[in-house]
């Protein structure tokens, strides 16, 4: 396991930069995931990793090493791609044992290392199959076994599981972090996935239009994100937003919907801001109680464990997340009370997060 | 069901009839090459009155039919195999490699296949001439390859654009050079479609006609394309001993197909990537 460094690293065609200046800093055994929207430059950032793409400026190190001219199987890295990018005709035992017979290992050391692999990816059935003969799910195990039988420094994952179906992709997901902490080896992993990232990372890169936008622990990102895109990006359902200002001890939306502040917010009277509360933080009650906001049930899309409602107080539009059941029914006026303690502010013009009063103070 | 039926017949009827229509022309042809001398015209039934082997046996010992064949083989194979490995180089670079001109390239290597070969044969006979190369087993070959490169070039790009490239990455990050990778992976994957471009490259060569009568007046340097022609003289046309002829050209060709079809397998690629 090796840390690996990214340092200033641009990308350019021509004169249309793509990545804007890149810094992230991956410790050694480490799982780190690149999140974002399509088109973000995450899995480019990844191919340049991996020196499958030219970086225009900047530095890329692995264990301490400069890469930026490295050829990719100098780099001393493996990778496994969306589409698996199996040898259609070598066999399972032939695809793992590619990069081992190009080392010239001896034919024993092969097969042991190809056996160990397979054992630990359940692939020890499937050695002389070609992929052709494999499902989904074995191809892409066969793509990590090809990857960890060469034991390398770091280990790239470039949205793995996005081609396979719902269940299978839960399964891959926890054997993929079971390996990690087998293995204890750096794994950085691309998904547009955002509950992939948040389930399997130790740090999340959070990207979009080639920049990052925020990195960190999973928790603190989702507690604390540092500006509108991240906080609608992570979590599902989305965190939901009202445009509005600050009014008094309050915020009033554009349409007239009133919500009281906690004190820490200070002095920000008159000022336009989005006020962000996530669905969990919502609570559902009588539309009788004084601090209420009244809402009317437009939607209701229950998944067994949770159920999610959608109501209008106004023209606003609200999701509300809850666990258990409540007899609740499509067109009936209810009560609406957010959780003081996890209100978030962003400023309307910068999107930037408004950090409280106290937090200001103790950064500070 | 009864029109089911009928279209069915009807279907059938059309594909026989076709497959009448194609075969025919060989099965006349054979009927030919197994008639006396002189006789073909008296042929009344849809075979020959009686079998006779020596326009055959004539071909090998009073024409040069054997040689023929040789230079036929040796120009066909040589032109077939450079034109591959040319055509192979430029369709992966073509495919692989984005650079600015690419798409023009490829254009004027198509507007050079438009030009009707009867166009160029004189401007290669003068160049020829001038490198002394007429009347040279090397001319013919390189005059074959100059009519199959263009779509050696295209096809060759076409089976590697199917190839996905991540293939290619996946073995570099495996421990492949780029040169590794195309030995390894886009090669092997590429062949049958590279083996369509020999067989297309064999085929045009072993038929070709003008070229070879143009760049070679000597008749021990005549391919088999040529040599049949010699058949035909002023004032009649030996029919006979030219289809005889003609099945031993044909035998080659049909044998080198007959090897390779068994290594045109389809779905290669299946099971590789998503």
């Amino acid at each position: 396991m090796a840390e690996v460094n990214i340092s200033n690293v641009r990308k350019a065609y021509g004169s249309l930069e793509i990545m804007h200046g890149i810094d992230i800093d991956v410790a050694a055994g480490e799982f780190v995931v690149l999140v974002g929207p399509s088109g973000c430059g995450k899995s480019t950032l990844l191919r340049m990793i991996a020196g499958l793409e030219d970086i225009s400026s900047g530095t890329i190190s692995i264990a301490g090493r400069v890469v930026n001219d490295l050829q990719p199987r100098d780099r001393d890295i493996a990778m496994v791609f969306q589409n698996y990018a199996l040898y259609p005709h070598m066999t399972v035992a032939e695809n793992m044992s590619f990069s081992l017979r190009l080392q010239r290992l001896g034919q024993e050391q092969i097969r042991e290392r190809v056996a160990r692999a397979a054992d630990i990816l359940d692939l020890s059935q499937l050695l002389e199959r070609y992929p052709r003969q494999l499902s989904g799910g074995q191809r892409q195990r066969v793509a990590m076994g090809r990857a960890i039988v060469r034991n390398p420094q770091v280990f790239l994952f470039d949205e793995p599981l996005s081609n396979l179906d719902a269940e299978l992709r839960v399964s891959m997901r926890a054997q993929i972090k079971e390996l990690h902490q087998r293995l204890g080896t750096t794994m950085i992993y691309v998904t547009h996935d955002q509950i992939e990232a948040m389930t399997m990372a130790d740090k999340i890169v959070v990207m979009r239009g080639g920049r990052i936008e925020q990195m960190g622990c999973p928790l603190d990102l989702y507690d604390n994100p540092a500006n509108r895109f991240v906080a609608g990006f992570l979590g599902s359902p989305a965190m939901n937003f009202l445009a509005g200002s600050v009014d008094g001890d309050g915020f009033t939306s554009k349409s007239g919907v009133k919500v009281a502040l906690p004190a820490n917010y200070g002095a920000m009277q008159g000022r336009q801001v989005l006020l962000g509360v996530r669905p969990e933080h919502i609570e559902i009650v009588s539309k009788d109680r004084p601090d209420a906001i009244v809402a009317n049930v437009a939607l209701i899309e229950p998944t067994g464990l949770d159920t999610l409602v959608v109501a209008r107080a106004g023209q606003e539009e609200v999701t509300v997340s809850y666990r258990g059941r409540m007899d609740v029914r499509v067109g009936e006026t209810v009560g609406l009370l957010r959780d003081p303690g996890h209100l978030h502010l962003f400023d309307q013009s910068t999107l930037a997060r408004i950090q409280p009063a106290d937090q200001q103070k103790s950064m500070a | 069901m009864r029109n089911l039926t009928l279209s069915k017949a009807v279907h059938r009827l059309i594909l026989v009839a076709t497959t009448i229509c194609i075969l025919f022309p060989i099965y006349w042809m054979l009927v030919l090459a197994f008639t006396k001398l002189g006789m073909s015209r008296s042929v009344e039934g849809f075979y020959p009155a009686s079998l006779t082997f020596n326009n055959f046996t004539q071909l090998f010992t009073e024409r040069p039919m054997l040689r023929w064949l040789l230079n036929s083989a040796l120009v066909a194979s040589i032109s077939s195999a450079l034109s591959l490995l040319i055509g192979t180089s430029a369709g992966y670079a073509l495919s692989r490699l984005h650079f600015r001109g690419a798409g023009l390239i490829m254009i004027l290597i198509l507007v050079t296949q438009m030009m009707p070969p009867t166009a160029i044969v004189v401007p290669i006979y003068d160049l020829f001439r001038q490198l002394g190369m007429l009347n040279t087993i090397q001319g013919v070959t390189l005059g074959h390859i100059s009519l199959v490169i263009p779509l050696a070039v295209w096809m060759t790009k076409g089976y590697f654009d199917s190839i996905p490239l991540d293939l290619e990455n996946a073995a570099r990050i495996d421990g492949c050079t780029r040169l590794a990778a195309f030995w390894h992976v886009a090669l092997p994957l590429a062949s049958p479609g590279l083996i369509v471009v020999f067989i297309y490259g064999f085929v045009t060569s072993w038929h070709e006609f003008l070229f070879a009568r143009t760049l070679v007046s000597q008749q021990e340097l005549w391919t088999g394309a040529v040599g049949l022609g010699s058949f035909r003289g002023e004032f009649f046309t030996l029919f006979e001993p030219q289809m005889a002829a003609s099945v031993v050209f044909s035998v080659p060709v049909v044998l080198v197909f007959m090897f390779l079809q068994r290594r045109l397998i389809s779905g290669g690629l299946a099971g590789g990537v998503r």
